[in-house]
């Protein structure tokens, strides 16, 4: 029982009407549309422990909320979930921000293993997976380098899917909706099922869409007084947000052969998109550049249980993946960028030991990423890690005690490092480097039931990770950022003049440390439910882009400025190491007014600061969001606001971000027909048409959030 | 219950995890190799106009006896790589962009594509120009015997002609330079059966040629239709309703297609914003019927050949007229445009490369004896091939009896040994950076 109630209270789940018909069934015997009652597991967590039962804030985004969340990138479709902010690179490459980290410190997962894109080198690079066809979408907050390794030292966000199916229960869905901010239709279905001792599966999408209207000039105007006198021909001229269209497909095929003690199974995926990179330009003239990307993805899952006097179950997942995109420029393709990985999970689970459980976890993962081009701001790198760690977790009473430790070598190759030579610039110094790191990090947890209906829960963490390959020998214009960078493993020396120039730097390269603490207060029994979390994170040698107030010209391979020639030149930043904190505040709250009314409050908040109080860039602002709920007799509605407020902690070169208030509304109806349950709906966003640019995207000036726009659909589920 | 052994795998775990906690360090490995040549050294001036760096470019040859196909560099006559392929290698093509050349297996029914590295960066004003080691392209693109290929300003055109004993439609496939630098598959469009047709696009249209299913007396098609490139799938727009009985050969330009039919040559040009066919009837006297077509991107005349023989088409004046090229009876084995469209080239089966000025109306001027061996000993499927160079005035004429590529310079009309050869040529493609030079068909 208290793990149905706790599902009212986390991830999305909690915010949707799901949530509140669940909520409602658990509390109301009468409810006139009873759900079905389940257990929320986190396939992300080793023993998929239910989101009650982790130390670690997790939220899980499923059902009926993903389905209305689901979005055309990862980052939409998770950005109204608490402590998760969207990088925003317009609809076609937005990526999630946790607790003010993104990037490599946030690894993007499928069904647990590595998404194998190139999503977490540049913020204008899609995330590779598929929100419409994902069963649920778990969301790690914090420090998860336990379970995964370096690249989760910011959080963790798992898709899982059924692509691998686990039984032969016949089950499926469809989903076709049309959105008229962008002309974009969707069509989405999945089927599962099987005979005897096999089981497949099938899925795939297809989603299309035109470039999206936008509520204000796509530009913005430092005056607004100045954005008035925009007349309205040019306004109209300007309502689309040009080079934001997309077009993409995938499907995935699965199969699996069910043993009396679990499964094993194999599946194949593909998936193709093209998009416009929006805000992309090369000097005066904006360009469109689009980029076509392939994925081809395989994956091996194998869930084994045992009598053994030993070991109690052995979870594998293998995984394969080759990735490439071009950015492609007038027909040219400007860069290439190609990633082909390797990556191999094994979970050993022991017996009980002392009434506790508990697994080893071993993990390699070998990565060949290469950029070839304009903007190969980063050589190409092999990266390769070996992993052991090892949880346990036990009871004593009311308090579930978790422990881990986790060990790590990383060791990051590249062959072929470029730098112009100081003496003579018709020559390049070539350099093969080599790295090995060996990050390691332990945590300690606990959960306790202090009373009936509520828990506590700590978790206590110290976590390592080695700094990306990107981090470490980027040099050049990444047009992405709009900067030039240049990695920690360079010196930068910049001159009297206004030049600089670089070399490689004898120095060791620290490893990023997280010190973290995570506190979370939950109730999760009655009509009022809560959950509050409170985090702090010392991050000792945090890697970040340093802002050196020196300019270059954006060819690849320069390493002399023109700042009295260049007028268009790219602000160099270099990755820089310096100690940094991170704390805030996340809370969430459900009131079951009545039985067909529901309503939640959610805010988080997260301050983030270099020593000596100086803003990172793009920490996402205060915000709140209030949402009301009714379901009745299969009817749905749902209104609510979301409140972003100005972010006024900036960072050097970063302006101030004023606030923005997205409204949303929603109508459904459930009509269940023969053994399927049809879902027709309205959805309307933003329906103030307010102008709204995330502070946490690169492109906030260039690509405002779309304007008020309304979508109908057809969702089944059999 | 608790046994031993499982107390001491409980030791382990801890002792494991006190041993984990000594880890956290980090080392680094820096060597420090030869430089290299900086090619992006230039001042902003040559950033502004973003020259090409000098090269004669690459070619690529494919073997007459094995499934492969050589990367050889024309400026210092190395080999630089070479592929083994599944199949035995039909043609050889560049891309539009003259990077990769395309390997066609007709009788694998597979479609290869060589990166010859000469990859060109746009930067909105300029370009940046890096020449790379090749390699074997992600790109492959299968389908029942590919046969036509047809170039556009950004893409090429592949047609495959299907295959009537395995009941194989015929299909096209449309592939730009961003796909192939992307290894992407391109476009696809199936048709309803097999034929020995061919496709080419004119911008956002493609024509192509189709057949009816129930004419079992030819696998040559009659019809043309063009598609429409819409959010980059091609839709179809429209069916020609005037014949062209027995088509074969195609050329572009700028402003219009043709192909070759038996009774004449179906131009297809544009007119008050529609496109519009007519036809030119063969010309009297015409024994057999045109059969190939060649045309330069700016271009007012066409060439067509029949049978060995020259004809000069004219698309505006509806006209066809016959154009002498060879004095002594040569066999003419290839034909091409130089890459200005100065010269139309026919190289011959003795070896001979014949040009006709087409600005001083077509005038031939005596032929170049490039290739000095005997060639008449050839088996009937080898034969001399020729490869026009875009970044300067050379040609390169395959030998396949002194396994050499000879450098043929069309100004000078001197020929020298480019590269020397440790397999017999077949077929070959130019590959490397343009100069100033107009793109022109094939």
């Amino acid at each position: 029982m208290r793990r149905i109630l706790w599902r009212s209270l986390c991830g999305l789940g909690t915010l949707g009407i799901s949530a509140l018909s669940v909520g409602a069934q658990a509390e109301e015997a009468d409810h006139p549309n009873p759900a079905k009652l389940e257990v929320i597991e986190v396939v992300a967590l080793p023993w998929h422990a239910s989101t009650l039962e982790s130390a670690q804030p997790v939220s899980v985004l499923d059902g009926e909320a993903l389905a209305r969340r689901q979005s055309s990138t990862l980052g939409e479709t998770l950005s109204k979930e608490v402590g998760v902010h969207t990088n925003y690179f317009g609809p076609v490459a937005s990526s999630p921000i946790i607790r003010g980290l993104s990037g490599p410190r946030v690894l993007i997962t499928q069904n647990g293993l590595d998404a194998g894109d190139a999503s977490r080198v540049g913020p204008d690079h899609l995330v590779t997976t598929e929100a419409s066809t994902a069963e649920h979408i778990e969301v790690l907050r914090g420090p998860s380098t336990l379970f995964y390794g370096s690249g989760a030292i910011g959080g963790v966000v798992n898709i899982v899917d059924g692509r691998v199916p686990q039984d032969t229960v016949p089950t499926g869905q469809w989903h076709v909706k049309h959105n008229d901010v962008a002309d974009e239709d969707l069509v989405s279905g999945s089927v599962t099922g099987g005979t005897g001792q096999w089981a497949g599966h099938i899925d795939g999408f297809w989603r299309e869409s035109n470039d999206y209207r936008i509520p204000v000039p796509a530009e913005a105007h430092d005056d607004h007084e100045h954005a008035d006198e925009v007349n309205e021909e040019e306004a109209h001229d300007e309502s689309r947000l040009d080079n934001s269209a997309y077009r993409a497909k995938g499907a995935n095929l699965g199969a699996s052969y069910l043993l009396d003690n679990g499964f094993v199974g194999l599946s194949v995926g593909r998936l193709e998109r093209t998009y416009g990179i929006p805000g992309h330009s090369h000097g005066e003239e904006a360009l469109d550049v689009y980029a076509d990307l392939e994925q081809d993805r395989v994956q091996v899952h194998s869930e084994l249980s045992f009598d053994h006097d030993w070991f109690s179950a052995l979870n594998t997942r293998l995984g394969y993946t080759d990735y490439h995109h071009a950015e492609v420029e007038n027909g040219e393709a400007l860069t290439t960028f190609a990633n082909e990985s390797y990556e191999v999970r094994a979970e050993l689970f022991h017996q009980p030991l002392a009434d506790g459980r508990g697994a080893w976890s071993f993990q390699y993962k070998h990565q060949d990423f290469e950029a070839v081009g304009a903007e190969a701001f980063t050589p190409p790198s092999v990266t390769e890690s070996l992993a052991l760690a090892w949880m346990e977790e036990r009871h004593f009473g009311p308090v579930l005690l978790q422990l881990g430790a986790r060990m790590e070598h990383v060791d990051v190759e590249a062959d072929r490092l470029t730098l112009p030579m100081e003496d003579d610039e018709s020559l390049l110094a070539v350099y093969s480097v080599a790295q090995t790191f060996e990050p390691f990090s332990v945590s300690a947890g606990a959960v306790w039931d202090f009373t009936p209906g509520y828990n506590l829960g700590v978790s206590i963490s110290r976590a390592q990770r080695a700094p990306s390959s990107a981090e470490l020998y980027s040099f050049g214009p990444h047009i992405g950022t709009s900067s030039y960078e240049v990695g920690a493993l360079y010196e930068l020396h910049s001159e009297s003049d206004g030049h600089f120039h670089v070399e490689v730097s004898p120095a060791e390269v620290e490893l990023e440390t997280s010190n973290n603490l995570d506190i979370s207060l939950r109730k999760f029994n009655g009509d009022f439910g809560f959950t509050l979390n409170a985090f702090y994170n010392q991050m000792d040698d945090y890697y970040y882009l340093a802002a050196t107030g020196l300019e270059a010209e954006s060819d690849h391979d320069h390493e002399h400025d023109h700042a009295e020639e260049e007028s268009e030149g790219l602000p160099v930043y270099y990755y820089t190491a310096q100690d940094a904190t991170f704390y805030g505040l996340e809370g969430q709250l459900s009131w079951q007014l009545s039985a067909p009314w529901q309503m939640v409050l959610t805010s988080d908040y997260t301050r983030a600061e270099l020593e000596g109080d100086t803003p990172l860039p793009r920490i996402p602002p205060l915000r709140v969001g209030l949402e009301l709920n009714y379901e009745r007799d299969g009817w749905r509605a749902s209104v609510g606001g979301q409140r972003y407020f100005e972010q006024d902690r900036v960072a050097e070169l970063e302006t101030v971000t004023p606030g923005y208030t997205l409204v949303d509304a929603e109508l459904g109806y459930d009509w269940t027909l023969s053994r399927q349950t049809l879902t027709f709906y309205v959805q309307g966003r933003n329906l103030t048409d307010e102008e709204a640019r995330p502070h946490t995207s690169f492109i906030k000036d260039q690509a405002p959030l779309p304007a008020r726009s309304f979508a109908v659909g057809v969702r089944s589920q059999f | 219950m608790f046994t031993t052994s499982r107390y001491i795998a409980y030791a382990f775990c801890v002792s494991a995890l006190l041993a984990l906690s000594a880890c956290g360090g980090s080392s680094t490995n820096i060597v420090e190799r030869e430089p290299v040549e900086n090619h992006d050294d230039h001042d902003d001036d040559e950033h502004s106009h973003g020259d090409a760096p000098s090269s004669k470019g690459r070619l690529v040859i494919s073997s007459h006896d094995e499934p492969e196909v050589m990367v050889y560099d024309l400026d210092d006559g190395e080999e630089l790589a070479h592929y083994p392929m599944e199949s035995a290698v039909s043609a050889v093509y560049a891309s539009a962009n003259h990077r990769f050349a395309l390997v066609l297996q007709r009788d694998g029914n597979q479609v290869n594509a060589i990166d010859a590295g000469f990859i060109r960066e746009a930067h909105g004003d300029h370009f940046d120009y890096t020449i790379a080691a090749p390699s074997f392209s992600d790109f492959e693109m299968s389908g029942p015997r590919p046969t036509h290929f047809t170039l556009g300003s950004d893409e090429a055109v592949i047609f495959y002609d299907g295959n009537a004993d395995t009941a194989e439609v015929a299909q096209v496939g449309v592939v730009s330079n961003a796909n192939l630098a992307n290894g992407a598959a391109g476009v696809r469009i199936e048709l309803t059966t097999h034929q020995h047709g061919a496709a080419r696009t004119l911008g956002e249209h493609l024509f192509l040629t189709v057949r009816d299913p129930q004419d079992t007396s030819t696998t040559l098609p009659d019809q043309v239709v063009f598609y429409h490139l819409h959010d980059g799938e091609y839709e179809l727009e429209h069916t020609f309703e005037m014949e062209c009985p027995a088509l074969h050969g195609s050329a572009g330009w700028d402003h219009g297609v043709a192909f070759g039919c038996g009774d004449g040559v179906l131009v297809i040009h544009e007119e008050s914003g529609e496109f519009v066919a007519e036809k030119i009837a063969n010309p009297e006297g015409l024994s057999g019927r045109i059969g190939s077509l060649y045309a330069t991107a700016g271009a007012h005349e066409l060439v067509g050949v029949a049978s060995g023989e020259l004809f000069l088409i004219d698309p505006e004046a509806g006209t066809i007229e016959a154009l002498s090229w060879t004095e002594d009876g040569r066999e003419a084995v290839a034909y091409a445009f130089d890459a200005e469209g100065e010269h139309f080239l026919v190289l011959d089966g003795q070896g001979g490369l014949t040009r006709l000025e087409v600005e001083e109306e077509w005038t031939a001027l005596a032929p170049i004896e490039v290739v000095a061996s005997d060639l008449s000993g050839l088996s009937e499927d080898l034969r001399v091939a020729m490869a026009v160079s875009h970044a300067s005035h050379l040609v390169y004429v395959t030998d396949p009896v002194a396994l050499t590529v000879l450098e043929v310079d069309l100004e000078s009309a001197a020929v020298t040994t480019a590269l020397t050869l440790e397999a017999v040529p077949a077929k070959l493609a130019w590959t490397g950076f343009e100069g100033t030079h107009e793109e022109h068909d094939h």
